[in-house]
């Protein structure tokens, strides 16, 4: 991966951090800043906007996974651990908080570039799948308006369903509305109607 | 009349004044006195060592006070530091006193003489020495013993001891206390004179107490053991504080109150409450059941006497009592109970600060024969304890001494689950260093040896902090920064340079001893690498002390000063720029610089984080 990445970095043994900082400068990225504890993490993320977070999950005040589940909740960043530890519990853990991979102590130089570019890649993706969720979702909903919007033109004008249909994608054309909006409306006059 | 063997009439020294004292055939009478009640005095005047007056009668005749003359009638000395002669064999010293010899002719029997060296000496077992060796050259509890036994040795019919029991060790205290009873068996007496009231109670017939130079009362045996604080009052010379309930009452409920705390405590230790609140709440039961007015218990390191913290319970806020550090350790030397009271001249000066306290108990507490911490009882009044209230406190003392174990060993299998993470984070560590390294060999290439030398140093230097962890005798885990400091000078060192240390005793965690062990080695090493160029000899100076909540930390040399374009955050110098992050980022504390008379570094690191 070629990009420049803008990173922050949390570890709070700060020879590590030295040793990190330089590993990434090699690499060709920037690092952003640098926080020795959870809570300045999650503060200087949330300002910061980094391209990606390296965190150390053993900090004081608070622990990585809990820091990055925090970020998450304002801004969708990427985000790799380092721990001293690589147990089940943990990884299930980190999973469900949204981070997108983990390097364990020691850490070997040469893993760091292969890790990022991984994280990078999984968390492309994982946007990919979520906007193409929140479309279905949104596609789910438009359904289903439409669907009871067809309902009630074919009780109220005791039409069939392809007829309804038509009506529907004619006012929409006409009007240069979307179907859904229009759907929308026809509910909305049905149960003023209904009242 | 009594049948006196001994007896004593208006004795007059300048501290004794008109003793009488009597000793019948068989008895142990002892003479009980505190610090200076005169008890030296008293056997000093028997001897005839000091001046005195009035009159002796030994078997109803007069006699003098004098040493020989005593020893004629039979009556022998063993004073509380041996009269021996140093260069002469065991053999030859227990000879000197008494040849025996054979009945016409006046010469040494000597084998009467081995015959009564066998007889005494088994009799208070030195018999794994040869007879033959210099006295200059036995233990200090062996020449009491054969002081001891050499007096026996004379088949006296009184004997007159001060201080038998001191630089013995309690083995050889109880075959004292055998060789005593069969002595009287065989119908001998003894005047025993000491301070130790519990060694009297067990042993003597009658106890007279000596208070100032007088005989304020005598006490048989049984009086005296039943009921122990009437002994006490008069060593003390207080009355006995007035009772509303009857003894046994009072006694029943004491023990029923001392069981309850003693059951408290073990659920306290059971739990998962931590040290500093089991120790106050023993605290608590401690003053309620001692009915003391406040109590203090202290967890110490004796060896680098330092009190490593505290906690205090009193029952109001008008008393305070605050002993002085180095009291504290004085008594921990002695491992004994300590009792003082204002009655004694020297109380005021135990004390830092002190607010209406008369009287204090202190306890030693024991982890595995080390002295790990130290109980404080106080009181408003003068308060006298009773055997079993002594029973009490040192139960407490175990319980005491259990609480701070268990939290240590707790503290071990913790560790040992976090020592791979230990491990694993150390590894790091090195290898982020070696990593960093690794970027300035571009420009250091014909340096590659000093660099990999700094390097190993660096490793060295961590190590050294878990080198002093595992010498930690209670398994704490914190480490003194003396130490680390001491151990990192011990390798860099070299004989061109001068090391001087100033350093006090700092305890600190081990999460930041391994940074601290970094940045001692980095300024040590950049100045014997640096500094003294072209220079023959040379001085470095390091000070380490703690300043309230933080560490003051100044390494100065009288080399050639640094360059005057030196900037320590630039990376131009990767030891100095690590021990530029580490205080300042990592521990946000202060560095600075001053070049004048070779460099000095100053850093100051908050103990705080």
């Amino acid at each position: 991966m070629s990009k420049s990445l803008r990173i922050l970095l949390a570890e709070d043994e700060y020879i590590f951090l030295m040793s990190l900082k330089s590993d990434l400068e090699d690499l060709g990225h920037q690092v952003v800043e640098e926080a020795l504890d959870g809570k300045e993490a999650v503060e200087l993320a949330i300002e910061k906007k980094p391209d990606l977070i390296l965190m150390d999950i053993n900090m004081p005040s608070l622990d990585g996974i809990e820091a990055i589940k925090q970020i998450n909740n304002v801004l969708s960043i990427p985000a790799i651990i380092i721990t001293g530890y690589s147990n089940k519990e943990l990884v299930k853990r980190a999973t469900d908080v949204g981070i997108f991979g983990y390097l364990v102590k020691p850490v070997d130089i040469k893993e760091i570039g292969p890790a990022i570019d991984v994280a990078l890649t999984r968390f492309q993706e994982y946007q990919a799948v979520k906007e193409e969720l929140d479309d279905t979702k949104e596609a789910l909903e438009s359904r289903k308006y439409i669907e009871r919007a067809k309902g009630i033109l074919m009780d109220r004008k005791n039409i069939s369903e392809p007829e309804a249909m038509k009506l529907l994608q004619k006012k929409s054309n006409d009007t240069n509305t979307r179907l859904v909006v229009i759907a929308k409306d026809i509910i909305k006059a049905d149960e003023a109607l209904n009242f | 009349m009594d049948d006196y063997i001994l007896e004593i009439k208006d004795m007059k020294t300048d501290i004794l004044k008109d003793i009488d004292f009597d000793l019948k055939a068989g008895e142990i009478h002892v003479l009980v006195g505190l610090g200076e009640s005169g008890t030296r005095d008293f056997i000093r005047a028997l001897a005839g060592i000091i001046d005195v007056s009035g009159e002796i009668f030994v078997k109803n005749k007069l006699s003098k006070f004098n040493l020989e003359v005593l020893r004629k009638d039979k009556i022998e000395f063993i004073f509380e530091k041996p009269t021996l002669f140093e260069d002469l064999t065991i053999e030859e010293n227990i000879s000197l006193n008494n040849f025996p010899s054979k009945k016409y002719l006046p010469l040494i029997n000597w084998k009467g003489v081995k015959k009564n060296y066998e007889k005494v000496i088994s009799m208070v077992n030195i018999d794994n020495i040869e007879q033959d060796t210099k006295v200059s050259q036995l233990s200090t509890e062996d020449k009491k013993k054969l002081a001891i036994a050499k007096s026996f040795l004379t088949d006296p019919e009184i004997i007159i001891m001060h201080e038998p029991t001191s630089d013995l060790a309690a083995l050889s205290i109880q075959r004292l206390n055998n060789v005593m009873y069969n002595f009287k068996q065989r119908g001998g007496s003894v005047i025993y004179i000491s301070k130790h009231w519990e060694e009297a109670l067990k042993i003597a017939d009658r106890i007279s107490v000596l208070s100032y130079g007088e005989i304020i009362g005598t006490l048989d045996s049984k009086e005296a053991n039943s009921n122990p604080r009437k002994l006490m009052n008069m060593i003390m010379g207080n009355e006995i504080k007035n009772e509303k309930k009857s003894e046994q009452e009072k006694e029943n409920d004491d023990f029923l109150n001392f069981l309850n705390g003693v059951f408290k405590a073990s659920e306290l230790l059971t739990s998962e409450y931590e040290l500093k609140d089991v120790l106050q709440l023993l605290a608590e039961y401690a003053t309620n059941i001692m009915k003391a007015d406040g109590c203090t218990i202290n967890l110490i390191d004796k060896d680098t006497k330092t009190i490593i913290d505290t906690v205090n319970f009193t029952t109001n806020d008008k008393i305070e009592a605050k002993i002085k550090d180095s009291v504290i350790f004085e008594i921990t030397e002695k491992d004994n109970i300590y009792y003082a009271s204002d009655r004694e001249k020297d109380f005021l000066y135990l004390f830092e600060s002190l607010n209406n306290i008369k009287s204090i108990i202190c306890l030693p507490v024991f982890v595995r024969s080390h002295v790990t911490g130290f109980i404080q009882m106080y009181y408003e009044n003068v308060y006298i304890y009773s055997e079993k209230e002594l029973l009490y406190l040192s139960t407490l003392g175990r319980q005491a001494a259990i609480a701070i174990e268990d939290t240590r060993l707790i503290g071990r299998s913790v560790l040992l689950q976090e020592s791979h993470h230990r491990i694993k984070n150390n590894l790091q560590y090195i290898i982020s260093l070696i990593n960093l390294q690794k970027k300035f060999i571009e420009k250091d290439e014909n340096n590659i040896e000093g660099i990999l030398n700094n390097t190993i140093d660096r490793i060295k230097s961590i190590a050294s902090v878990h080198d002093l962890l595992s010498k930690e005798k209670l398994g704490r885990s914190i480490i003194n920064v003396k130490d680390i400091i001491k151990a990192i000078v011990k390798f860099l060192k070299n004989s061109k340079i001068d090391m001087i240390l100033d350093l006090n005793d700092i305890f600190i965690s081990y999460e930041k001893a391994s940074a601290i062990a970094l940045i001692i080695n980095e300024l040590v090493s950049n100045s014997l690498e640096h500094a003294f160029k072209d220079l023959d000899t040379g001085k470095i100076q390091i000070y380490c002390k703690r300043n309230e909540e933080k560490i003051d930390l100044i390494v100065k040399d009288n080399g050639i000063g640094f360059k005057e374009d030196f900037e320590i955050s630039t990376l131009d110098s990767l030891g100095l720029s690590i021990v530029h992050s580490i205080v300042t980022k990592q521990f946000r504390g202060k560095i600075e610089i001053i070049s004048s008379n070779g460099s000095e570094i100053h850093i100051e690191i908050p103990l705080s984080i």
